[in-house]
């Protein structure tokens, strides 16, 4: 009788979660129109270790997609399906051959570097476009497979000018173990710099006394960050307490802090700085701050849209499409262009913390 | 049709995987959560032997299997010492190594980065790029292993470990080195993981550490706990349920705002209410 009472408990109580979203859903889902309709499907980090992207991701494509539909004068209604992959990379070729086979999707954008391995065999064959939002651009095959993220070689390049401008010798790594801060780092080693200690740490690690501890002992001129939140105020917390003077800087990682006030006068390189409208659309519509897979997701839908709109074969020499529509195209990371391999990226610049926001440093 | 051909491949690889943790876990009652690390050790020797080396796919299967072998006869050794919890700590403390191995070892392993461009396997000028042709291949596999399973359980060798399983201490005064057997039936179970871990690297094309960690290990105790101890039907139906109740999910028209946290809920209280009402399993023998 206490398993059948426990039981009923447990399914009233999903029951009633799912009922409650799933109308609200119903109310909010009132667009009908006779238009042909593109579907894009987006598989992303929802659960596991970073839904704060995969989350940030899905409402950057979700406001392209909305303000999308709200155009009149498009041909097409863009229609969104999403799909969590969580960091459970096994399901990514059945969640791809979902979306492709039963939503027939004709374009997909997803975020982890895994998911874009494992979906580029299957892309030509199925004549889906696929567009990456992660910082490995060997993912990129300039046919079907594209990347829309940052240049890792280009923003290191910006950042290494910047710390000998100001005489910096010595610096220290505060990272994550991820593939894009290990392409970072292993950038920064190539430029021959003298880095004094590499803190590499788990993403879900929160005790950082230990590792800033060996940090503030090589006594750094400058701190190199790069980690996703919380990390990053995390380290910034604890070298600061910790009586590091020093700069800390990093690759657009501190646009994106959820305390800014921590880095208040630090400069460092970015390449969001395009639409700032984008972000004030954005925090009106979802009511928190973007951050780059916001930025960048929005930018991927959009761009697929534009390819839609403007060609009466999308999806045949993607390439060139891309490098015309990019020509004049102004989006929430600024001006694009086409570099090799299909990654599409927008020029390095070094930013400031002003007053708690980025703003364009004097160069 | 792909779609379900896809899941099948899961279904096949995974079913690999629970029946050779369910021979150390079900059969013998040892409590490994070490079968994600010998998962992992499988998939990066073929990865890293057809990218660097140009082996094919066959063979390196082999070495995966002899690696996995060579390293569970070791480990082996160690775990034999233990039993209950605590072999249950030392083998998640393996995969906790060998996870850190995978993600340090950057000159082999290529570190969080990863090993990409996997190729499929082929027999001569026929390569198995086809799902269809993909999953006839895991299920060859499959169907060995099944049936390897079923020949320990019937023999003398399986009816000590199922000795050892219900009464160590007793089993050992009968004379009978438990020790060995241990040892011997960890070595089997990680060598036949070995060929789940090739399957899933050529399948997928893309490793990294993070797919090998004791997570993994976790997922894959509950498949057998789900499906059942000591039982090799348990094992399939167990993968075929864990694999496939997400995606069941994912088709039952849940809103997209919250579809993921919402079907993690549901994925949730079904496994509670399985093992709930059916603590022993599906088609489990034995009750931990």
């Amino acid at each position: 009788m206490k398993k059948v009472v426990i039981s009923l408990f447990v399914l009233m109580f999903v029951g009633i979660s799912v009922y409650v979203t799933m109308l609200l859903n119903a109310v909010r889902n009132n667009d009908v129109s006779n238009k042909p309709t593109v579907k894009i499907g987006a598989i992303l980090p929802l659960t596991g270790g970073m839904p704060s992207m995969g989350e940030a991701g899905k409402n950057g494509a979700q406001l392209a997609i909305e303000e999308l539909n709200k155009n009149h004068g498009n041909v097409f209604r863009y229609e969104l399906i999403i799909e969590d992959v969580g960091t459970d990379i096994k399901r990514t070729i059945p969640i791809y051959k979902k979306l492709v086979t039963q939503n027939k999707v004709k374009a997909i954008v997803s975020f982890n570097s895994q998911v874009g391995y494992a979906i580029r065999p299957y892309l030509k064959k199925d004549n889906v476009l696929h567009i990456s939002s992660a910082s490995d651009h060997k993912i990129a095959d300039g046919q079907f497979s594209f990347v829309n993220s940052s240049d890792v070689v280009d923003g290191i390049d910006k950042l290494i000018q910047y710390l000998q401008k100001e005489g910096i010798q010595k610096i220290a790594i505060a990272s994550f173990n991820h593939p894009a801060a290990q392409n970072m780092i292993e950038a920064l080693k190539a430029r021959n710099l003298n880095i004094i200690y590499s803190s590499i740490v788990n993403p879900d690690e929160r005790k950082l006394s230990f590792e800033v501890g060996k940090i503030i002992s090589g006594k750094p001129d400058a701190v190199f960050l790069y980690a996703y939140e919380p990390l990053t105020s995390l380290y910034a917390k604890e070298l600061r307490q910790g009586g590091f003077k020093g700069n800390i800087t990093s690759l657009y990682m501190l646009t994106y802090s959820d305390h800014p006030k921590l880095f208040e006068g630090q400069t460092y390189v970015d390449y969001n700085m395009g639409d700032r409208i984008f972000q004030k659309r954005y925090y009106q519509r979802f009511g928190i701050h973007s951050n780059s897979s916001a930025s960048v997701m929005y930018d991927s839908v959009k761009l697929i849209a534009r390819l839609f709109e403007e060609n009466s074969d999308p999806l045949t020499n993607i390439h060139d499409k891309f490098v015309n529509i990019l020509k004049d195209y102004q989006g929430a990371n600024g001006i694009l262009e086409m570099k090799y391999d299909g990654l599409m990226a927008s020029k390095p610049v070094l930013v400031e913390i002003k007053n708690g926001n980025p703003s364009l440093k004097e160069e | 049709m792909e779609y379900i051909l896809n899941l099948g491949i899961l279904f096949c690889i995974y079913g690999i995987l629970a029946l050779s943790l369910n021979m150390v876990v079900g059969m013998s009652g040892l409590l490994s959560l070490a079968q994600a690390a010998f998962y992992g050790i499988g998939a990066y020797a073929t990865a890293l032997c057809m990218t660097k080396l140009g082996m094919g796919f066959f063979t390196t299967i082999l070495i995966g299997i002899l690696v996995n072998a060579l390293i569970a006869y070791v480990v082996g050794k160690i775990l034999s010492r233990f039993k209950g919890d605590y072999y249950a700590i030392v083998s998640a403390g393996l995969s906790i190594i060998v996870f850190s191995v995978l993600l340090n070892w950057k000159a082999l392993t290529n570190g969080p980065l990863g090993v990409f461009g996997i190729e499929k396997p082929a027999i001569g000028s026929y390569h198995f790029y086809s799902s269809a042709s993909y999953l006839f291949l895991c299920f060859i596999f499959l169907i060995v292993v099944f049936a390897l399973y079923l020949w320990i359980d019937k023999s003398s060798f399986g009816r000590c470990l199922k000795a050892i399983r219900e009464d160590e201490q007793l089993t050992c005064v009968l004379g009978y080195k438990t020790k060995h057997f241990k040892s011997i039936i960890f070595v089997l179970s990680a060598a036949l993981s070995g060929i789940a871990g090739a399957l899933f690297a050529s399948y997928i094309a893309f490793i990294d550490p993070s797919t090998f960690q004791l997570k993994e290990g976790i997922f894959l105790f509950t498949i057998i706990i789900v499906g059942g101890l000591s039982s090799a039907k348990g094992s399939i139906i167990g993968a075929v349920i864990l694999i496939s109740l997400p995606e069941v999910l994912r088709f039952i028209g849940l809103p997209s705002e919250t579809a993921a946290q919402l079907q993690q809920m549901i994925y949730g209280a079904i496994l509670v209410l399985i093992v709930f009402f059916r603590p022993q399993g599906l088609f489990g023998k034995y009750k931990m």
